[in-house]
């Protein structure tokens, strides 16, 4: 049955096929032959390709149903019965072969005009590519033009110029059609992507652009078949338009919704995880990031959280994430109490270039406004200079004379307890990192040709000096006069951990190695400049190098350290209550990890049981309490000196 | 068959036309007794007429016993078929003479002309009823 | 309605924008009837027909073709039907021999020898393209297409417009020869009155879309006018439009009875 309808379309295009292949070579001849060889474009191969397809879409693909119209048979078809279906087929067949057979000779035409004008022969279309199998072997899909973006335009034109060829009368109006159509059909999607970013799936590409040909296969299908049933009419648009939508809202609300989703983050959703972020000035609303694992990479998002009630809601869309430190340490350090907050939301490669696109904001928390900061802005510059203007109240460091000293966009300023000023400029191209115990340490600016973690300095507050040792990294602290070389961790062979305490005279660069009991482990610099330790019963001493002199630190209530690693931390500095008190992170036996608050010659313990769970400081309220987050789900609130932990927000369904 | 064709035109019903083409046929002995005659489908096809009008007219020749349909197989001419044929033929040709005369007659035509006219034909008739071979001159066409 | 009943329609109604092509039909087709369907251009004849062939799907009423429905099982229904459209609609690329393979190929009951038969007394050249045939071939050749499934309903729309005379009377002939007793039933549009009155049974006469008269040819005659047909069919007619619903205001006249 299919070769007879064959028989019949290839006897009805013959002629078509036979004028076009026909003025394919001729036009090569000509354009070879009499175009200067440099209006000869080097990819005039493609060019023809393309070409010779445009004109089988419109030659061949446009009149295929239409022409029956006009040349009145199509009554026959529609009553011979079968004949629609099979005619269907015939015609999907030699739309491809046709095409395919356009594609062949606007190659060869190509190749011939390529030929003619002497340039780069060699630069030939691949063949292989007018298989529609090239189109899978490029998983993406859309990665080399021209070849897939004509294995694509065939595999979604041929479908939709057969169904919409059903339609009409006129074969002229199909291709516009088809075109008009296929734009209603994508460009929704290519609009919700382009204006919000969701990173697409690998196969998500072809597997919409496949959905989309076959759902026009099946459009062309039910109106050719079931739609040409009473010839051409209401019936045929009807059903052809009906398929067509049937695929077209699913998708678009599935592709809708997965835009929603993306920049809609849920805190019950089985994988977001809690992160810290910014405790408003008056300490009952919060702002943390909430990380979404999202295919493996997942982008994060910022919520404000009151922590009365537990409400939340979001701020800003995906790739959010707050971060008021973090933004070149300008607003002071990350565990605290702020005042009037910022925080800086990024959309990953939606940038100039497809670089990361960074808006900052500024928020009011007391306010509850949201100011979004641009140069523009007047208001930015009068939160800049209100953070600024309150940086002396909340210094980065108190030096043990007496000093206080901040950051300034550029440089670093000491006030000494005399009211003396003095700013210490950053050095070029560097950025202040971190504290080292009386000192900063500085690292290069991010550059395209990425950083050497190893190109350090570090400014000796005491000092004023910058140092740029070759070892800079390993030094966790540098006091006044001296620097304190301390190393732990676990050895390089497995057997136990190494500890070793240096001190390093500046001048001369020698090290002296002070001798530390075997199980003895250092835990931070307090702020007199000793070091905290753990000895060897698990009990806190601070520990003075210079006279090597051990003084008990109790803990209250009477609890012992753990014979590990202290907990994880975000710098090594001391943290410090709003009255001034030093916080410590430690890690407790059979308890896991806890804070505590040094009041005098005691450390004040929470000493909630963490079961093993992960712990992470978000913010000091006040000074009797730590906000933490406990296995990055729950943010809790610990009292010092108690075992109570209240939960105030959670992520997941528990 | 010959030329004759149902001239719906006529003032003679068709199967009426029919029926007396085939006494015709018969009488002049085209069709003797035991003959089949055509089909009805052929002979509609020959006469130009619905079949349906075919069947309707060898049923009045079966009533008039000029023919009999054996079950299925054909319509025959009876034994007694041509002669009744004829006798019928005879019949309904002798009114239409009588008043063809009188029409003629009407018309102007002396009665010496009109009995030679009949002379003449009555000698061509049985010269070519001689030969049994040939149809009458006119006796189809009106 | 008998269960022999080839078509059946009850207040078959079909119209085509404003203009209303068939109104209130009520029609039954008796197996084994050629009825000829008279009615001026555009009273509704090649509208009943395709309606009949399932080309077109009726807004009232129903219409049931050898006890199936005209619409639903129109796939069913022309495997059974004949139908020779009032223009030559074939692929004209294909010869009378690529077409004869092409009907094969779709009609269950296609009968080679048979079709054979019908071209050669037909005179249809066999190599020729379809759309190269003169108007009395391709006639004869749509006339064969109908007819190589053996239908049991046929369907002719006009079967003898524009023929010279030898080629009708071969046409003609054909129709006539298509007879199968009870086996097919005819159903023939035209406006000629003296083909008509050749063919025909029984006689429908549309006018303005709405059926004014159905019976037998002597019924509508009247056993008081038994010769010259073609007149008497013509007096029929002229008495149809008459009577028809030519100014009338609702679209569901009564059939008016002749």
């Amino acid at each position: 049955m299919l070769r007879v309808h064959l028989l019949k379309e290839v006897r009805e295009q013959s002629r078509t096929l036979g004028i076009a292949l026909l003025a394919l070579p001729v036009l090569a001849l000509g354009f070879g032959l009499l175009a200067p060889g440099n209006l000869v474009p080097t990819d005039i191969v493609e060019w023809f390709v393309l070409g010779a397809l445009v004109l089988g879409l419109v030659l061949l693909g446009s009149d295929l149903v239409p022409g029956e119209g006009r040349r009145g048979q199509l009554d026959f078809l529609v009553r011979t019965p079968g004949a629609l279906r099979a005619s269907f087929v015939a015609k999907s067949i030699v739309l491809v072969g046709g095409l395919g057979t356009f594609a062949l000779f606007g190659l060869l035409a190509g190749l011939l005009c390529d030929g003619l004008a002497g340039t780069r022969p060699d630069d030939v279309f691949p063949p292989v590519a007018m298989v529609p199998e090239a189109a899978w072997r490029s998983s993406t899909g859309l990665d080399d033009l021209p070849t897939s973006l004509v294995v694509w335009s065939l595999v979604l034109l041929v479908p939709w110029t057969l169904a919409t060829s059903c339609w009409l009368k006129r074969s002229s109006s199909v291709l516009p059609m088809t075109l008009a159509l296929l734009a209603l059909l994508v460009v929704p999607h290519l609009l919700l992507v382009e204006r919000y970013p969701v990173p697409l799936g690998e196969h998500l590409l072809p597997v919409g652009l496949g959905l989309a040909a076959s759902t026009g296969m099946l459009s062309a299908w039910r109106s050719y078949v079931p739609g040409l049933r009473f010839g051409r009419s209401g019936r045929t648009l009807k059903l052809g338009l009906s398929t067509a939508l049937l695929f077209a809202v699913p998708a678009l609300a599935w592709s809708a919704e997965r835009v929603h989703r993306w920049h809609h983050v849920d805190p019950r959703e089985e994988r977001v995880s809690l992160r810290p972020g910014v405790l408003a000035a008056d300490g009952r609303t919060m702002l943390l990031r909430l990380q979404r694992h999202w295919e493996n990479h997942g982008p994060s998002y910022v919520a404000r959280i009151d922590l009365g009630t537990g409400e939340w809601s979001q701020l800003g869309s995906a790739w959010s994430s707050v971060n008021a430190s973090g933004h070149l340490d300008l607003f002071g350090p990350i565990h605290g109490r702020y005042r009037p907050q910022a925080w800086a939301t990024w959309t990953q490669g939606s940038g100039p270039r497809g670089r990361d696109d960074l808006e900052f904001h500024a928020l009011d928390l007391c306010h509850d406004r949201v100011l979004p900061i641009d140069p523009a802005n007047p208001r930015l510059a009068e939160v800049m200079a209100d953070l600024v203007a309150s940086a002396p109240e909340r210094p980065l460091l108190r030096l043990p004379d007496g000093s206080r000293a901040w950051l300034e966009p550029g440089q670093v300023v000491l006030s000494t307890p005399d009211g003396r000023r003095e700013d210490i400029a950053w050095p070029e191209g560097y950025r202040p990192v971190q504290l080292t115990g009386f000192g900063i340490r500085f690292a290069p600016l991010p550059s395209a040709h990425g950083t050497d973690v190893r190109d350090v300095q570090i400014l000796d507050l005491s000092r004023r000096t910058f140092l740029s040792p070759e070892d800079a990294l390993l030094f966790r602290y540098v006091r006044a006069g001296d620097w304190l070389l301390v190393t732990w961790g676990p050895t390089g062979n497995g057997d136990g951990q190494v500890c070793r305490v240096e001190r390093v005279d500046p001048e001369t660069g020698v090290r002296t190695a002070l001798t530390l009991d075997g199980r003895e482990r250092p835990l931070g610099m307090a702020g007199d400049g000793r070091l905290l330790l753990r000895d060897s019963s698990g009990r806190a001493r601070l520990f003075e190098p210079e006279t090597d002199r051990r003084e008990l630190l109790p803990l209250v209530p009477d609890l012992r350290l753990a014979d590990q690693d202290i907990p994880r931390r975000r710098d090594e500095q001391s943290l410090t209550t709003p009255d001034g008190r030093e916080i410590w992170p430690l890690r407790l036996a059979d308890r896991g990890d806890a804070f505590a608050r040094r009041d005098g010659d005691v450390l004040t313990v929470t000493h909630v049981d963490t079961g093993g769970e992960d712990v992470e400081l978000a913010a000091i309220p006040d000074d009797d309490h730590v906000l933490v987050i406990r296995g990055m789900r729950r943010l809790e609130r610990w009292e010092f000196g108690s075992d109570r932990a209240e939960v105030l927000f959670s992520t997941g369904t528990d | 068959m010959d030329d004759f064709r149902v001239d719906p035109a006529a003032h003679t019903p068709p199967s009426v036309q029919i029926v007396e083409h085939l006494l015709d046929a018969l009488s002049t002995g085209r069709f003797a007794a035991g003959d089949k005659l055509p089909s009805v489908r052929s002979l509609a096809v020959d006469v130009l007429v619905n079949p349906n009008t075919v069947a309707k007219a060898y049923a009045e020749l079966e009533r008039q016993g000029v023919v009999a349909g054996r079950n299925g197989s054909g319509v025959y001419v009876t034994a007694e078929g041509p002669d009744h044929a004829r006798s019928l033929r005879r019949a309904s040709t002798l009114q239409d003479f009588v008043r063809t005369t009188a029409a003629a007659l009407r018309a102007g035509h002396d009665a010496e002309a009109l009995r030679l006219a009949l002379v003449e034909s009555s000698n061509q008739a049985s010269r070519s009823t001689d030969t049994h071979c040939e149809t009458p001159q006119g006796a189809n066409h009106r | 309605m008998t269960d022999r009943t080839v078509l059946h329609a009850v207040d078959l109604g079909r119209r085509f924008g404003k203009h209303v092509a068939l109104r209130g039909v009520d029609l039954e087709l008796a197996p084994g009837r050629v009825t000829a369907l008279l009615g001026a251009n555009g009273a509704g004849k090649s509208t009943l027909l395709r309606l009949a062939v399932g080309l077109l799907q009726p807004q009232t009423g129903s219409l049931r073709v050898l006890g199936l429905d005209s619409c639903r099982d129109a796939e069913t229904l022309r495997q059974r039907i004949g139908y020779v459209p009032d223009r030559p609609d074939a692929p004209g690329a294909l010869t009378v021999d690529e077409l004869c393979r092409f009907a094969a190929a779709h009609y269950r009951r296609w009968d080679a020898t048979r079709v054979d038969e019908l071209i050669d007394r037909l005179e249809v050249p066999r190599r020729q393209r379809f759309r190269t045939l003169s108007k009395g071939q391709a006639m004869g050749a749509m006339l064969v297409l109908a007819l190589g499934h053996d239908p049991e309903l046929l369907l002719l729309d006009e079967p003898f417009g524009g023929l010279d005379p030898l080629v009708r009377e071969e046409v003609l002939r054909c129709v006539l020869d298509a007879w199968r007793g009870d086996e097919r039933t005819i159903l023939c549009a035209t406006h000629e009155l003296e083909l008509a009155a050749r063919i025909a049974d029984d006689v429908a006469i549309l006018a303005e879309g709405a059926l004014c008269a159905h019976a037998s040819v002597e019924d509508l005659l009247g056993t008081d006018a038994p010769g010259d047909l073609p007149r008497g069919l013509h007096a029929a007619l002229v008495r149809a439009t008459r009577t028809s619903p030519s100014h009338a205001e609702t679209p569901h006249l009564e059939t008016v009875p002749c």
